[in-house]
């Protein structure tokens, strides 16, 4: 039964996983990238690269978020499709039911979860890291993987309610995540990324997406 | 001989009325019953409701045996269900629906759904969003059947079909039914179709359930009855009269639970029996709802 | 040879399907030795109930036309001479009997008839 409902919801939530792979795998290439060359650079260089490392390291929670989003609704996109008729009609208990596609869904997790290792992985192993300056790809890929996990969870209790509500959610943190892509991608000066504000307005209580808070660096001091 | 489907006292309300009233459905075990009724008789939330998709307001449902909703996981288990709107995945091809579905009962017989298939000519690889409603509807079919489930609740499952595709949808039923002693349990309104095929027929209308009978009997039971002399005003009749009109110098009566003998309580007031008719299905089914719309006074 | 069963006839669909296999019988299109369709297949060919066909068969086999043999199916029985050339009459009077009613109910006369029959049997034997 799970492997059937795995490849039901793959073959569902294929574009949207592969994407996300792919937006894992660049975004420590891009945070390796972005800061320019490392060569050779004197102190104060090295900070700000590090300064500008971060900065596109707040975009890996706003992808957890992203990840947990679209899994979360995409596990229950095709029932709610069809108005649960066939969920229902299956002999199989509510809750078991909800257990197989929420352990489905966390399955396709382990895409961009790893994607993110490998391109963390390699961005590490592509530059020359001054004295000083360590990696911590395995601890960013791990905090990544709960964080994503998190947000499946919340996002996937949400889309048993309502498809409408899970898409007014979808719609605001996709427009929040862009908003912060952009402003990084132009280098704004002095502005606090649109995602980590939001956090910080949502995770101001202590609770599970506090997880998304603080510094996610691949490259400290 | 215990009964698959046992509803008592069901009522159902979606709003102010009440959908479905006092329903009390008995199929028994092994026969093909015939569900039939108007659009918007509440055919659909009465299914709805055996399969515990619904709440209802009060009543008691037990199918095969088990209480629903407690045991419906059990009881779906064994139930190949039809529904009204094609409900599968549309993305899936073919080929991955059928897997799909097999993978939640244990007896699947994935030959006999191969089997099927072929006899139906579906296509493996072809999208279900890309299917032909026949196909769809044979499709639906194949799955059910391909459960060997011992009972099949099945909720207009030819509507919308060309007459080609019906046969053969009909025909892969009641091969199946040969087979074994599943009870199928089908709503439909087109009365031709359940005519040949159900032993038992259970009428809706507007929630009620107006009669409930062996087909034949049903059949039997209703006459068009030419009489002479009738009186105007009626007491008690040992059937049931369910349309009375006047032309000319006769009547013509339309009455439910006939038998011969019944002709005597004509004489005994006075009428005299011109001619006994025949209704077939769909004549008896209109004048039966013609009535308990209107009801006779 | 069936299948035209009509279920808005008042005449039940067993019976029906009985009479088609007697006249298939008489006529000897039904060899005696041969064997029915079985149920499953003639129900689901006829798309009728195969309880309905069970009916028919087990019809047949009180009547003597067919004989159950366990497992294998129901087979046509071996009728002598007499009793297939009695099946014939009853099938004849039958058709005459329905001829009958048909005409009382249409207005037509005996002479009619009689004059009818005349000229359509010069007809077929010309």
């Amino acid at each position: 039964m799970y492997r059937q409902v795995l490849k039901a919801q793959w073959l569902a939530a294929r574009l949207p996983v592969v994407l996300l792979a792919l937006l894992g795998f660049a975004l420590p290439l891009l945070i390796v990238t972005y800061g320019g060359s490392l060569e050779n650079a004197p102190s104060d260089r090295v900070a700000q690269w590090l300064y500008a490392a971060e900065k596109i390291g707040t975009l890996i929670p706003g992808l957890a978020l992203l990840v947990g989003l679209l899994l979360g609704i995409g596990a229950w996109a095709p029932d709610h499709a069809g108005k649960h008729v066939y969920a229902l009609s299956l002999p199989v208990p509510r809750s078991m039911y909800v257990l197989l596609r929420f352990a489905a869904g966390g399955t396709l997790l382990a895409a961009p979860v790893v994607a993110l290792g490998l391109g963390s992985l390699l961005a590490v192993e592509a530059i020359k890291l001054p004295v000083g300056v360590h990696a911590y790809p395995l601890q960013l890929t791990i905090r990544f993987a709960l964080a994503a996990l998190v947000c499946y969870a919340i996002f996937f209790s949400i889309s048993i309610a309502t498809k409408r509500a899970a898409l007014v959610v979808l719609a605001l943190i996709c427009g929040a995540f862009l908003a912060d892509l952009v402003l990084a991608v132009l280098s704004v000066s002095g502005s606090a990324s649109v995602t980590t504000t939001a956090f910080y307005l949502l995770t101001n209580w202590p609770g599970p997406l506090s997880i998304l808070m603080g510094r996610w660096a691949l490259f400290d001091v | 001989m215990s009964n698959a489907i046992e509803t008592f006292d069901l009522c159902y309300r979606a709003g102010k009325h009440f959908e479905i009233r006092d329903l009390g459905l008995k199929v028994r075990e092994g026969s093909i019953y015939g569900f039939l009724g108007p659009n918007g008789s509440g055919k659909t939330t009465t299914i709805r409701l055996l399969l515990g998709m619904l709440k209802p307001v009060r009543g008691t449902i037990t199918v095969l045996g088990r209480k629903v909703p407690e045991e419906m996981a059990r009881i779906m288990a064994q139930t190949g269900y039809v529904p009204e709107r094609p409900h599968l995945y549309p993305y899936l091809t073919l080929e991955q629906a059928v897997r799909y579905h097999a993978a939640f009962y244990e007896g699947f017989d994935m030959a006999y759904a191969g089997e099927m298939r072929r006899t139906f000519g579906l296509p493996l690889d072809q999208k279900l969003s890309h299917l032909s409603k026949g196909e769809m509807g044979k499709l639906h079919m194949l799955l059910v059947l391909a459960q060997r489930p011992k009972l099949l609740v099945l909720d207009e499952p030819t509507d919308g079909l060309d007459p080609v595709v019906r046969r053969d949808v009909l025909s892969a039923l009641l091969d199946f039914c040969s087979q074994g002693s599943a009870t199928v349990f089908i709503s439909s309104h087109l009365v031709h179709e359940l005519e040949r095929i159900c032993d038992w027929v259970g009428v809706l209308d507007n929630g009620k359930l107006v009669v409930e009978l062996p087909m034949q009997s049903f059949k039997n039971g209703i006459k068009r009855i030419r009489l002479s002399g009738a009186p105007s005003l009626v007491g008690d009749t040992p059937f049931v009269v369910l349309q009375r009109e006047t032309t000319g110098t006769e009547q013509v009566w339309v009455v439910r639970g006939w038998q011969p003998p019944m002709a005597q309580w004509f004489e005994g007031v006075g009428a005299a029996v011109k001619e006994v008719m025949d209704l077939d299905l769909e004549e008896g089914f209109v004048e039966l709802l013609r009535s308990s719309r209107a009801p006779v006074s | 040879m069936f299948r035209q069963i009509d279920p808005r006839s008042s005449i039940p669909l067993y019976v029906q399907i009985a009479d088609r296999i007697r006249i298939a019988v008489a006529t000897g299109e039904m060899p005696p030795g041969g064997a029915l369709p079985s149920v499953r297949h003639l129900a689901s060919e006829l798309r009728v109930n195969p309880a309905t066909v069970v009916q028919a068969y087990r019809e047949l086999e009180e009547v003597g036309v067919v004989e159950s043999r366990q497992g294998a199916g129901t087979f046509v029985r071996e009728l002598g001479q007499p009793k297939r050339e009695a099946e014939r009459q009853r099938l004849a009077r039958r058709l005459v009997r329905q001829l009958l009613q048909e005409a009382a109910a249409l207005g037509v006369t005996r002479e009619d008839l009689e004059q009818a029959l005349r000229v359509e049997m010069k007809v077929k034997l010309a």
